[in-house]
């Protein structure tokens, strides 16, 4: 009863979360093209030779491909490293982060809940993109929580 | 043995369609000759017509060139390519094309005596997107020595694979390793670690009593092979990129493994090393690297989980040597390690898949690759990387050839090693430019002097302009758009001759007469 209670607080928080990070994030940023990307667009369209022009137009300038290239982006930008160290986490926490996530993932039906919720996190922002307001906050508890995993079982390893 | 033919011809494609690909338009793509290409294709030719470098030194173990004192093998064999085939772009870049074809075999060797993966296409379509991966693409066809450096380091690290097992393979490593140090820079600082680590790493087995015989003849080959090595130890040269290490950094190494890095923006300084929307590897790969650095972690107890994490991680030491700044190019050897953690990830995905949805999705991924990589080397990059690989300068020395009576001041303010691309494309004899060098050069050789800030050849100057006394003199002046401003222009009644475009149209050079010049 009181584990189910934890959970169910747990989601909401983070349902909660999720609508902050959604409030404060401006997600047309995320898809906007600025005047230099569209004529960049142009240039490299015209780069390729005349018989190429359709790829040449699918591939640099086609809306969708576009907006999927977009969405590439953003997913490259929550995974990257440089958002997270060395600022605002200082370079010495990356190990314990990455302990963590091992952890984590070895344990996986155990932490189930926290990796759905990680995942989740990323797939969001991955779509909403990265110009959020307060920064990427979504992921934040799960750091502290991959941080605590990976500092217990050290801290368990020293005692041993 | 029907399935062993099978796989040595389904190999022997892979190798063949990856050396068409390393091979097509090779001259012109790159686009332009970068200075690190001019330089070795000189210097090689100044061996092979006087038997001395560009300073006029006999044989030397380490090349000045530029001043990085480059290992000397790479350019002994361009010597030999040149004497058989005369010199042009082709056959400065060639050398990579074959690295680059050997390493595919030796990859493929590799993970297979690795046995890290279940499935049989794997081992395949790892090799294919090993070899067709922007990164290797990329150092298949630079005239320079690294792709060299890493194919002979790779043959070593195979073999110390497998003398993890059977120690009677120790003594071909060492020798693979130790030769790789004469080629390139990056491998005379990682073999020495690799050899260290290893050695900590597999003690129990080497240090059976009965691997005796086998430990001491390596160690034997491995000094009697560093003796030219050992000899320049003295020297500023040898320490030359050591002075660049620093430690401080160890950190950064980070950035080199996060997946935007690597599969999304290659953020690295030098705009020679950058391509147009990719990155090192393609973006696909981001998800089988995360799930395999998962399962490397996992397996880190098993030989083979402690080679490819120790490969991994002491094939980033060379980056160390950028500074805080991102360089591919000292990292290549981690595509290696990288590749493997890449198709355990591929491996493990794979399972959940039915064969039928695997080779749909296999072939969606190879079109998608092969798209990615052609349309970003051979469309954009000739047009988009053409400055970076200082394109122009051959259009110069056509038109200074053009020009035998006139004189020529080509400023170099923003690129100071400019002067190697015209001695190279003006064809200046090698024998006729040693005498033009300044003897300290020569005398203090190995001591990394300052290098010259002014040259002199045929009836060209390449130095700064000195607008107190150049614009007096009958002369065309040839400078990028930085060199001379239109008031300038104006004020010294400089006249354009000619303006030389790069592929986007851009003016990348202009000619101007000065005022007493006479036709």
């Amino acid at each position: 009863m009181r584990k189910n209670l934890l959970k169910i607080t747990s989601v909401c928080l983070y349902l909660l979360l999720i609508v902050f990070q959604v409030s404060t994030t401006n997600i047309p940023e995320a898809y906007k093209f600025s005047a230099h990307e569209i004529d960049l667009q142009i240039k490299r369209m015209n780069m390729y030779p005349p018989h190429l022009a359709r790829f040449g137009y699918i591939l640099e300038a086609k809306k969708e491909v576009q907006i999927g290239e977009r969405v590439i982006k953003n997913f490259f930008e929550v995974v990257d490293i440089r958002n997270y160290f060395p600022r605002p986490l200082p370079y010495v926490l990356a190990p314990l982060l990455f302990f963590g996530v091992y952890l984590a993932i070895k344990k996986h039906k155990k932490n189930k809940l926290f990796l759905t919720g990680f995942l989740t996190s990323l797939v969001l922002l991955t779509l909403i993109g990265t110009h959020a307001k307060y920064g990427l906050v979504l992921l934040y508890p799960f750091f502290v929580f991959f941080f605590c995993l990976g500092l217990s079982k050290i801290v368990r390893l020293i005692k041993l | 043995m029907k399935k062993q033919v099978l796989n040595n011809t389904a190999l022997i494609v892979i190798i063949i369609f990856a050396s068409c690909l390393y091979l097509y338009k090779l001259n012109i793509v790159p686009n332009g000759f970068y200075v690190d290409e001019a330089t070795v294709a000189y210097n090689a030719k100044a061996i092979l017509e006087t038997g001395k470098d560009e300073y006029g030194v006999f044989y030397p173990i380490y090349f000045r060139l530029l001043g990085s004192y480059t290992p000397s093998l790479y350019i002994y064999l361009l010597a030999a390519l040149i004497k058989v085939f005369g010199s042009s772009i082709f056959v400065a870049r060639f050398i990579s094309v074959v690295s680059a074809s050997v390493s595919i075999y030796f990859f493929y060797l590799l993970i297979t005596k690795l046995k890290l993966y279940k499935f049989q296409l794997t081992y395949f379509a790892l090799t294919l997107f090993y070899a067709i991966s922007p990164w290797i693409l990329f150092n298949a066809r630079v005239g320079y020595e690294t792709t060299l450096g890493y194919l002979v380091f790779n043959i070593g690290i195979y073999y110390l694979y497998l003398a993890s097992k059977r120690i009677e393979k120790l003594p071909v490593a060492l020798l693979f390793l130790s030769l790789s140090t004469y080629i390139s820079h990056n491998q005379r600082f990682l073999v020495p670690l690799f050899l260290l680590f290893y050695f900590v790493v597999f003690r129990k087995y080497l240090l059976k009593k009965k691997n005796n015989k086998f430990l001491w003849s390596a160690m034997l080959i491995g000094f009697i092979s560093q003796i030219p090595n050992l000899l320049m130890i003295g020297t500023k040269a040898f320490w030359i990129k050591g002075a660049q290490f620093d430690l401080g950094n160890f950190l950064t190494i980070l950035v080199y493994l996060s997946p935007k890095t690597l599969f999304y923006q290659n953020p690295d300084i030098d705009m020679q090393h950058v391509l147009p929307k990719v990155s090192m590897m393609f973006n696909w790969m981001a998800v089988p690297y995360l799930v395999g650095i998962y399962l490397l972690i996992k397996r880190y107890k098993t030989r083979e989980g402690k080679f490819v994490l120790l490969y991994a991680i002491l094939s980033l030491v060379p980056s160390l040597f950028s500074s805080q700044f991102v360089s591919s190019q000292r990292s290549l050897v981690f595509i290696v390690p990288l590749a493997i953690v890449i198709g355990m990830g591929i491996d493990e995905l794979s399972r959940y898949l039915k064969p039928i949805l695997r080779s749909m999705i296999f072939i969606l991924i190879l079109g998608y690759s092969i798209t990615m990589v052609y349309s970003s080397y051979y469309i954009l990059f000739p047009k988009e990387g053409a400055i970076g690989w200082n394109y122009g300068y051959e259009h110069i020395a056509k038109y200074i050839k053009q020009r035998p009576d006139s004189k020529f001041i080509i400023d170099n303010s923003r690129n100071p090693r400019s002067y190697i691309l015209l001695l190279y494309f003006l064809d200046v004899p090698p024998g006729e430019y040693q005498k033009t060098i300044d003897p300290r050069y020569k005398d203090n050789y190995y001591q990394a002097l300052p290098p010259a800030s002014s040259y002199h050849f045929a009836n060209v100057e390449i130095r700064q302009l000195n607008w107190e006394t150049d614009p007096l003199e009958g002369l065309i002046i040839i400078g990028d758009p930085l060199s001379v401003s239109s008031e300038q222009a104006r004020e010294h009644k400089l006249l354009v001759l000619e303006e030389f475009k790069d592929p986007l149209n851009n003016t990348t050079f202009t000619a101007y007469k000065s005022a007493t010049f006479d036709e």
